[in-house]
């Protein structure tokens, strides 16, 4: 592993090197809304950033994917294509912990097992990701409370963290110690006193954030079977938006349809989420998650129950977008303190 | 406590104790400063955590579907205006809900707080008449309300409930109207080229999520038009044809029937302008059929009625 | 809803093959919706009439204007058709008495948000022709079709991959 310093100047011209030679996204501040865009310039970036509205999935596990297409065009004959999107190297800058570890997250669902999906494999393959610590976590951060922490270095090549008037660089993977290898006239020996401004930011920052909840009683908890009754209480208040599962870093639901654009018939893999009324809806009619009820609690036994069974991970990494976008204030966290504090005359 | 707290305590725990209602639907204090959420209360310790404030932002009547029994709602004047919408429609019976009317002078914009703070958080609130005291790390700032209501409450004319049952507080004063279509007529004064560039820039932010649907009291449809897929009226990605339908047509099929109560735009994570549209539609059925919605329980729904001498001359 | 959903569908991808050109032979596409009792009887007469109109037309024949939802429209813009007319009976002579009233006032708001928002004026016409009215018909397509054929193909609605 190891260690360089690089100037806030430096850390531009370095963006700006990539640039020539990667596709780079970057956090880019736009009509007040955070997101990661392509750059062509460095200035474009924004540094001083809590986190972006969307998470960074979607460059691995696109909103909307063609799997294959044919065309009724005469000279295409209907003959199935796959769609040739770019192939060229990317690097995903300014990628909070969480979300770096929701890609390890997502990579257990794609990549898994024997059957790896091509289109994510791809995406993936193709991209080095450029973590930066979250030296100012915000008030609806709790990866601490899920197996994260501030400065995880699970899922990004590089991890960049904030000191002095710069940063300290560490290659989190193989990947990343390449990157620093082919860039290294930007880099620094770090001096004593970053590497101490770092060490005392670490320990600062992860003793502001405890975790909140003892998630492995949540899990715990959900796998007894807790009585109905408790989900009454739960989820009322849900529109059944998609709010929650798109901005959501680790959900990973999609439905396939085909389409019919222009002249083209399209396979599309399209997000979707477990609050929708007709996500489990079937052929006949008969919908075994028939009320909102059944629906939420399917969110919380997915990501804190079934996906730790699957995976032996809990499917959340507290990046707390839910909890600031959600339009009715569904608390993940108080529903999981809630979960966690059942009395056993509450289980089955 | 605000007055309108005890108030609304007092008749939610009145209605209860004496069965009048099954549910009382207010408000509770929320996870996060600044913010409430819905409360759905039954019992005395529910009826406890009732609140009203200047953070009580979402439109309660949504959750008044399929319900069986009576209910109790806390409605704001905007709110009650999608009861009368709803009433009118036969979605609700009068006689099935308690309104719990609150004259309200306004609800604060998270986000415009949030953009003011320029991302920093906020760790107390301090609320009084007028103004908000806000202090959070090294910072605390004292901003006055009204620059910070949502946009539909700084033009709002549905101030006091129109009908109710008991009302939390005394009605408020309301101004002679306003500027409400300001921004339709700013827009109406660019040029095509120009609004039809600005109409596809907020719909390529467009994530499809549907909480604009989601939270809209009217939109009560139990198999709306862009989840049927058989036909298939509209894709499911993110296709801006296909977003820019989707909007387009649920303007339309909320118009006349849309109040104004904003729930649209506050549940956008991603800050669509949705108001522009909704507002150049009830702008537009007020010109030319006299018609405002939520105003009353009597007057017909403008499309589902019609004058020998509507306008036309847009007609060949 | 049945069946009728996906014969409509069927029909509107039918009658609007896609293809955008811009060449100086380019041709208009326009669909007209026209109510079964006046409008397409209408379009009848001007048939065995013989008055002469362009084209660049096809139509959908429908009970009346008041079944046209604004989708319809649209949907005519998202694949393909340059120009959409939507022609019923003249006020007062509804077949089913009120519908082209109702329609009335859907169209008005429809005519409304589209040139709000932006979408070029002309693209979407909506007219009263009657059964006697052949050469008025006739008319009419020739009107909208210049004015779309100047305005040149259909861009702002257009599905397309990206």
């Amino acid at each position: 592993m190891n260690e360089f310093s690089i100037t806030k100047t430096g850390l531009l011209a370095f963006l700006d090197q990539l640039n020539q030679d990667f596709e780079v996204l970057a956090p880019v501040m736009e009509k007040g809304l955070l997101s990661f865009q392509q750059i062509h310039n460095s200035e474009a970036v924004t540094l001083n950033f809590s986190n972006t509205v969307k998470p960074p999935k979607e460059f691995f596990f696109p909103q909307a994917e063609c799997l294959f297409c044919a065309s009724c065009e005469d000279q295409k004959n209907g003959v199935i294509e796959h769609p040739t999107e770019s192939s060229s190297p990317r690097v995903l800058f300014g990628v909070r912990p969480c979300d770096a570890r929701s890609f390890c997250l997502l990579d257990q669902v794609f990549l898994g097992d024997t059957t790896p999906d091509p289109y994510y494999a791809e995406h993936r393959a193709r991209t080095v990701v450029v973590a930066i610590g979250c030296d100012q976590p915000s008030q609806t951060c709790f990866c601490s409370s899920v197996g994260g922490n501030p400065f995880d270095e699970t899922g990004s090549d590089l991890m960049l963290i904030e000191a002095d008037d710069g940063y300290l660089v560490k290659s989190t993977s193989l990947r990343g110690e390449e990157l620093l290898a082919r860039y290294g006239a930007f880099f620094e020996e770090p001096s004593e006193s970053v590497k101490a401004s770092v060490q005392k930011t670490i320990r600062e920052t992860q003793d502001s954030m405890p975790a909140i909840v003892d998630v492995s009683m949540v899990t715990s908890q959900l796998g007894q079977a807790i009585a109905p009754d408790f989900w009454d209480r739960v989820y009322e208040k849900c529109v059944g938006c998609s709010i929650c599962a798109f901005l959501c870093p680790t959900c990973h639901c999609f439905d396939i349809t085909d389409e019919v654009i222009a002249s083209d018939t399209v396979r599309l893999r399209t997000w979707d989420a477990c609050a929708c009324s007709y996500f489990t809806l079937e052929a006949s009619g008969f919908n075994p998650r028939p009320t909102q009820k059944e629906r939420v609690r399917n969110r919380f036994m997915h990501k804190f129950a079934y996906f730790p069974e699957n995976f032996a991970q809990i499917g959340c990494v507290g990046c707390g977008r839910c909890v600031r976008d959600c339009p009715v204030n569904l608390d993940i966290r108080q529903v999981l303190s809630d979960i966690a504090a059942l009395e056993k005359s509450e289980l089955r | 406590m605000q007055p309108e707290t005890e108030n609304i305590r007092k008749i939610a725990r009145r209605l209860l104790e004496n069965q009048e209602v099954e549910l009382v639907i207010g408000y509770e204090k929320g996870s996060l400063p600044l913010r409430s959420t819905p409360c759905f209360a039954r019992t005395p310790a529910d009826v406890d955590r009732l609140i009203w404030d200047g953070t009580c932002e979402n439109n309660l009547t949504r959750f008044l579907r399929h319900r069986k029994g009576r209910t109790a709602v806390v409605a704001k004047g905007c709110d009650v205006g999608s009861l009368v919408s709803l009433i009118k429609e036969n979605q609700l019976g009068r006689d099935q809900i308690y309104i719990i009317g609150v004259p309200c002078s306004g609800v604060i914009d998270r986000k415009k707080i949030s953009s003011i703070l320029g991302g920093r958080e906020i760790q107390t609130v301090e609320e009084l008449e007028d103004s908000l005291i806000l202090a959070g790390h090294w910072y605390e700032v004292k901003i006055p309300k009204e620059e910070i209501l949502y946009s539909a409450c700084k033009t709002c004319r549905s101030k006091n409930p129109v009908i109710f049952d008991a009302l939390a507080a005394e009605p408020i004063g309301v101004d002679e109207a306003s500027s409400e279509y300001e921004r339709v007529a700013a827009f109406e004064s660019q040029t095509p080229e120009e609004r039809w560039s600005f109409f596809m820039e907020e719909v390529s932010r467009c994530i499809r999520c549907y909480a604009c649907r989601d939270v809209c009291p009217v939109c009560y449809c139990s198999d709306c038009f862009v989840d049927c897929s058989k036909p298939r009226w509209i894709g499911k990605s993110t296709n801006l044809s296909d977003t820019a339908i989707y909007h387009i047509i649920r303007t339309l099929h909320t118009a006349g029937r849309c109040t104004d109560c904003g729930a649209c735009v506050k549940a956008c994570p991603m800050d669509l302008d949705l108001r522009l549209l909704t507002k150049k539609m009830e702008m537009d059925i007020q010109d030319m059929f006299d018609y405002r919605a939520g105003e009353n329980l009597e007057s017909a729904s403008p499309l589902t009625t019609y004058s020998l001498d509507d306008p036309q001359d847009f007609i060949w | 809803m049945g069946n009728e959903g996906m014969v409509q569908e069927n029909v509107i991808k039918d009658v609007i093959p896609n293809e955008l050109e811009t060449a100086p032979s380019w041709e208009p596409k326009i669909v007209a919706f026209l109510c079964n009792w006046c409008s397409y009887a209408g379009a009848d007469l001007a048939g065995v009439s013989r008055f002469q109109y362009p084209p660049n037309v096809r139509v959908i024949r429908v009970p009346c204007s008041g079944r046209i939802s604004p989708y319809l429209i649209l949907r005519c813009l998202q694949n393909g058709a340059d120009g959409v007319i939507v022609s019923g009976c003249h006020p007062g002579d509804c077949h089913y008495l009120s519908g082209n009233y109702i329609a009335r006032r859907k169209f008005a708001l429809l005519n409304n948000l589209l040139e709000y928002l932006g979408i070029e004026k002309g693209r979407v016409q909506f007219a009263w022709v009657s059964a006697s009215e052949g050469n008025r018909f006739a008319e009419l397509i020739t009107q909208v079709t210049k004015t779309v054929k100047e305005l040149g193909p259909a861009q702002q609605l257009v599905r397309m991959r990206k």
